[in-house]
């Protein structure tokens, strides 16, 4: 492939995951404790230590996911799903075919 | 090792709903499950279970130094209204669970008094740590380490083995053991 050709599928992947960082951004929202942290959100983020999101709105969290994006996460995707860039990885290959 | 979890009843009814689809899945093994439906109050059965997970998740993650989110792996059984334990993988750990207030306290150390009232700023907190332990607030803090496990620091000298802090809705709830 031409790297042109390449330079395009990459800035449409960068492009799909700052939609799902937006998408994410608000199904969290509700939950966060932390406005400072969720203002400054980024891949590395993590839900309980920096949005101070509750463990027992976790499941509410991951719930949410599964409605927006129409896909499934097992409790076994579910176990490492602790921060921002965990969460996007399974959406991600949840939602590639 | 101490786990505790508080559960303020009246934001977790507001915040959370345990008829949800998929709500309980995620939450509990099949057998729990079953439980909850049984009982007269599910409501508060779901809450009761939820926080003896965590108690138990939070003693685990100091012992093992690990983050990770499998709560229906952390199984629960009820011996009595405030007794239970919880099973994870080869371990057992017990669990003692009170409620006041409209709230619910689980505990994995009945012998050290816990501290249970309105949820605090992190100043006043840390003076109420500072009273407890008879030391001045300048100096006090706590530190979180990689696993995101805290403990007390008085002028960078560790002071507790363990400290477990909980706090949901109105309420907070602590409980330490000194070094």
């Amino acid at each position: 492939m031409s790297t042109d050709v390449l330079f395009l599928e990459n800035i449409s992947l960068n492009m799909t995951r700052e939609t799902l960082i937006s998408s994410l951004k608000s199904i969290v929202e509700p939950y966060v404790q932390d406005q400072e942290a969720f203002e400054n959100l980024s891949e590395e983020t993590d839900f309980i230590n920096d949005l101070k999101i509750n463990s027992a709105n976790l499941v509410d969290v991951i719930l949410d996911v599964e409605d927006e994006f129409d896909i499934e996460i097992d409790n076994d995707a579910m176990e490492q799903m602790l921060s921002v860039k965990a969460a996007l990885d399974i959406i991600e290959s949840k939602l590639s075919p | 090792m101490i786990g505790n979890d508080l559960v303020d009843l009246q934001l977790a009814k507001e915040q959370s709903n345990w008829q949800r689809r998929g709500f309980l899945q995620k939450l509990f093994s099949k057998e729990e499950q079953q439980y909850i439906k049984s009982v007269g109050n599910p409501f508060h059965c779901v809450w009761r279970l939820w926080s003896m997970k965590e108690a138990a998740y939070k003693v685990i993650v100091q012992q093992e130094q690990r983050r990770f989110f499998s709560p229906s792996k952390l199984v629960c059984t009820i011996l009595s209204e405030q007794e239970g334990e919880v099973s994870y993988e080869a371990r057992t750990i017990l669990t003692f669970t009170t409620q006041s207030n409209g709230s619910i306290f689980t505990t994995t150390n009945k012998e050290i008094k816990p501290w249970i009232g309105l949820q605090m700023n992190s100043v006043q907190r840390l003076s109420r740590f500072a009273e407890k332990l008879g030391v001045p607030v300048l100096g006090l803090e706590v530190r979180k380490n990689k696993s995101g496990v805290p403990n007390l620091f008085f002028n960078n000298q560790q002071m507790t083995s363990s400290l477990s802090i909980t706090h949901h809705g109105r309420f907070e709830a602590f409980q330490y053991q000194t070094l």
